[in-house]
């Protein structure tokens, strides 16, 4: 998975690995590999949002915001 | 005054005739040069000079008004030999004729004199005295060079004012001839080199104050175009208030001293620094004023800034993947299920199916307390069994257990 992506990007992609899965006529298969890489996104978009908020935290105290 | 000639004796009054030859006296001898021998020179208290001019045989009576206050005042003693500048005219309540005197000049001043206004016309004439040709003085000079002799009081009162007004100069001094046959030629070699050299920013040209004859260099007309030609802007201080050289009138400006010259030639020390300090407080005020506009601005800055923290947007986006992260579990797990319920379903159907088909043939479930039978084992004689049919089922007692022979082998 490229760490490069935006999260506004790997929002969307997620959104579309949802409705994909939400679909009828998908295969289990097909769902699970969706799933995966749905899950790997998210875990990817926790890691950005985490060293986002360390960053921003260190700032605010460093300025005493 | 018009005559009635037609009348041929007319009668005059005495103040028609005194007016009439005044007039005529005007205009024939307006400012001429007259030579003659002074006699019975006198000054009143008025500050006014009355004497004779004569020659061998005639007699002029002259008056100098103001004398006492000309620069030029001298005690003239009789017998001296003058030429005097000056209009004739009537005193009419006397009915004398008299020179009314501007300028006396002794020995042969006179012939300077003359020479002196000749060459000023024609210089004149040429354009160079015309203020278009004239070199702007420095505001701030830093460099002087006075041009003047070394010995002699004019140059030691120059520094005394200089070294007092204006200590920052750097003053150089050039020393040349200012009086005698070789004056002219010293002047101008010495402005020669100076501009040749080209390090100063102003040129002072000084001499105290002496006769027409004495200050006879700064009319000379090779000195006059010498100071025309100068690239460096000139002051002259030549002589005293009224000495008027024809260097005067070419130089970028002309003083009526030498120590005026030092006075005005720079801005004083003092001057110097009440222009600092002012510029100094304009600074501070103005820059005050930009600094307190510009904290205004970032004070508005920081506050728009402080508002758009990142932390609450952090938060947002957590909560946002958070979401994302429940609504991917849902919607495998509803997958999940939808995929359970179908297989439970065709379970279902298949059971149904093999139920019924084996029900057709005679095949029946038999239970002992709601459990499948599935060998004769768990089976004794007197045991309440229940057999299922499709339109009911029926409960029967065990009256007898026969075995397969084959089961016992």
């Amino acid at each position: 998975m490229n760490k490069k992506i935006s999260l506004e990007n790997a929002f969307n992609q997620l959104s579309n690995i949802v409705k994909e899965i939400e679909k009828d006529d998908i295969s289990i298969e097909d769902a699970i590999k969706l799933f995966e890489q749905g899950i790997s996104l998210t875990e990817l978009c926790r890691d950005k949002l985490k060293k986002a908020e360390i960053k921003v935290n260190s700032l605010n105290k460093k300025y005493n915001l | 005054m018009v005559f009635d000639f037609m009348n041929k004796n007319p009668i005059f009054t005495v103040s028609q005739i005194a007016n009439t030859l005044n007039h005529n006296l005007e205009q024939n001898f307006s400012n001429v040069f007259v030579r003659g021998e002074i006699s019975s020179f006198k000054i009143y208290d008025s500050g006014h000079a009355y004497f004779n001019l004569i020659d061998k045989s005639s007699l002029i009576n002259c008056v100098y008004f103001n004398y006492k206050n000309d620069s030029s005042y001298l005690n003239l003693k009789e017998n001296v030999e003058v030429t005097v500048f000056g209009s004739i005219g009537l005193y009419k309540k006397r009915g004398n004729i008299q020179l009314i005197t501007s300028q006396i000049h002794i020995g042969n001043e006179g012939e300077l004199w003359q020479d002196y206004l000749k060459l000023k016309d024609k210089l004149f004439k040429e354009g160079l005295f015309d203020r278009k040709h004239k070199l702007v003085l420095p505001r701030y000079p830093e460099k002087i060079t006075i041009v003047s002799s070394k010995n002699g009081s004019v140059i030691h009162d120059m520094l005394n004012i200089l070294n007092r007004r204006a200590p920052y100069l750097n003053i150089k001094i050039e020393h040349t001839v200012v009086q005698g046959i070789n004056a002219s030629e010293d002047i101008i070699k010495v402005l020669k080199k100076v501009n040749f050299n080209n390090e100063t920013d102003l040129i002072i040209l000084a001499r105290g104050g002496g006769s027409l004859e004495d200050l006879q260099p700064f009319n000379n007309e090779k000195v006059v175009r010498q100071i025309f030609n100068s690239k460096i802007p000139l002051i002259t201080a030549i002589g005293h208030e009224t000495d008027l050289t024809l260097s005067d009138f070419v130089s970028s400006l002309s003083t009526s001293t030498p120590s005026e010259a030092a006075e005005i030639c720079a801005p004083s020390i003092e001057e110097l620094k009440d222009k600092v300090n002012s510029f100094i407080d304009r600074i501070e005020i103005s820059l005050e004023s930009v600094i307190v506009e510009k904290n205004s601005l970032l004070n508005t800055y920081y506050l728009k800034i402080l508002s758009k923290n990142p932390k609450l947007n952090i938060e947002f986006l957590k909560e946002k993947n958070n979401l994302n992260y429940k609504l991917l579990f849902n919607a495998i797990d509803k997958k999940l299920i939808d995929y359970n319920d179908k297989v439970k379903n065709f379970r279902e159907i298949i059971n149904k199916y093999n139920f019924d088909a084996f029900g057709k043939r005679g095949f029946r479930i038999v239970k002992k307390e709601n459990k499948i039978l599935k060998d004769i084992d768990s089976i004794n004689i007197g045991d309440l069994i229940d057999i299922d049919f499709n339109e009911g089922k029926i409960s029967a007692t065990v009256n007898k257990i026969s075995l397969n022979k084959n089961k016992n082998e």
